[in-house]
């Protein structure tokens, strides 16, 4: 086998191996699938046929029929509900931040002064935050908390959401800050883009961090069983 | 019927046999998926080539009916080969009959009939 079908057969298994990924297969199904169409195409080019005369140029469509008739585990990431959740359990929080913050429900905030304490600007703000994160972490659990993993996804998300926030504000401050505070429609847009990403981001590394060890939990279930 | 609606034809009354025609053909002799799909092909059964038959295969691994082997070579590539299982023989002898039978009663169907009836 020469070095063109070996590249050939890597980019076929390569792009194979994406499709599975996206479908959120497990890993050990991905290596499984693999290094079993390795093999196969392998043994092909052997015998001078190459790997797209084999599968055409819809590999992807190969690779999705593959797992479907392999009846491969996918991971339950779900994580289109999981962020839509979470913004939409988010909004009675930031509701409630603002009329807080705003005099419309009166709480234990200082009256403001022309020349206010930034240690206590940093504290309301950090209360008001995490009050935010609060209700969408709540939300998240009473509406999703059937889904499998949940309990750890909930904490890890109370660990990770707060640190993304922590972590993209004083970078949000800092771009509003190069743009001299500009209120102008698209630098604010790009100043929820950074603070949304990180979340959202936090969201679902939580959510992977969760299920990292689905394909060992699924396949001890039937031991635990017996 | 035009040459592609015959395909077509062909193609549906092929689908439902595929994997009966696969077993049948590794019970022959095991192999590995590609010359499988040669052999299907020197049948004279067009299966739809290599991203029909090698999914199938693996389906037919899950369900018990077959089983690989990795057979190492010193000049070559390692090599997956697949053969029927006991289970897979005695599907394949259930599907056979259910086949024949099948066969008996469609041709029993069509017997005597002149194509359009519109004489």
């Amino acid at each position: 086998m020469n070095e063109s079908q070996q590249w050939t057969i890597d980019q076929t298994v390569r792009s194979a191996e994406r499709e599975w990924r996206r479908l959120h297969v497990r890993r050990a199904d991905v290596a499984r699938l693999s290094r079993d169409l390795r093999d196969d195409l392998t043994s092909a080019a052997t015998e001078g046929v190459a790997a797209t005369e084999l599968l055409g140029t819809d590999v992807r469509g190969f690779a999705r029929r593959l797992a479907d008739e392999a009846g491969v585990e996918r991971v339950p990431y779900e994580f289109d509900r999981l962020l839509l959740t979470a913004l939409v359990g988010a909004l009675p929080g930031v509701a409630f931040a603002y009329a807080l913050l705003y005099g419309y429900i009166s709480g234990p905030t200082a009256p403001p002064s022309d020349e206010p304490d930034i240690g206590a600007v940093v504290a309301t703000y950090a209360v008001l935050a995490l009050l935010v994160v609060l209700s969408s972490l709540l939300t998240v659990w009473f509406r999703l908390r059937h889904l499998p993993a949940m309990p750890r996804t909930v904490l890890a998300m109370a660990l990770l959401v707060p640190l993304a926030g922590a972590i993209a504000t004083p970078i949000t401050m800092a771009f509003a800050a190069t743009v001299n505070y500009s209120n102008a429609l698209p630098v604010l847009a790009i100043e929820c883009g950074l603070v949304g990403a990180a979340l959202a981001g936090a969201i679902v590394l939580a959510r992977r961090w969760a299920l990292r060890d689905w394909g060992s939990l699924v396949e001890a279930q039937p031991a635990i069983q017996a | 019927m035009t040459p592609v609606e015959g395909g077509e034809r062909q193609t549906q009354l092929l689908r439902g046999a595929l994997d009966m025609c696969m077993l049948a053909l590794l019970s022959k002799e095991p192999a590995h998926g590609y010359e499988l799909v040669r052999r299907l092909d020197e049948a004279g059964l067009d299966a739809g080539g290599y991203g029909t038959v090698y999914p199938l295969l693996t389906r037919m691994r899950r369900l018990g009916l077959v089983e690989d082997e990795v057979q190492e070579s010193p000049s070559g590539p390692r090599r997956k080969v697949y053969k029927v299982t006991p289970a897979g023989h005695h599907r394949l002898g259930a599907w056979r009959q259910q086949w024949q039978s099948f066969v008996t009663t469609v041709n029993a169907t069509i017997a005597d009939t002149s194509g359009g009836g519109h004489e």
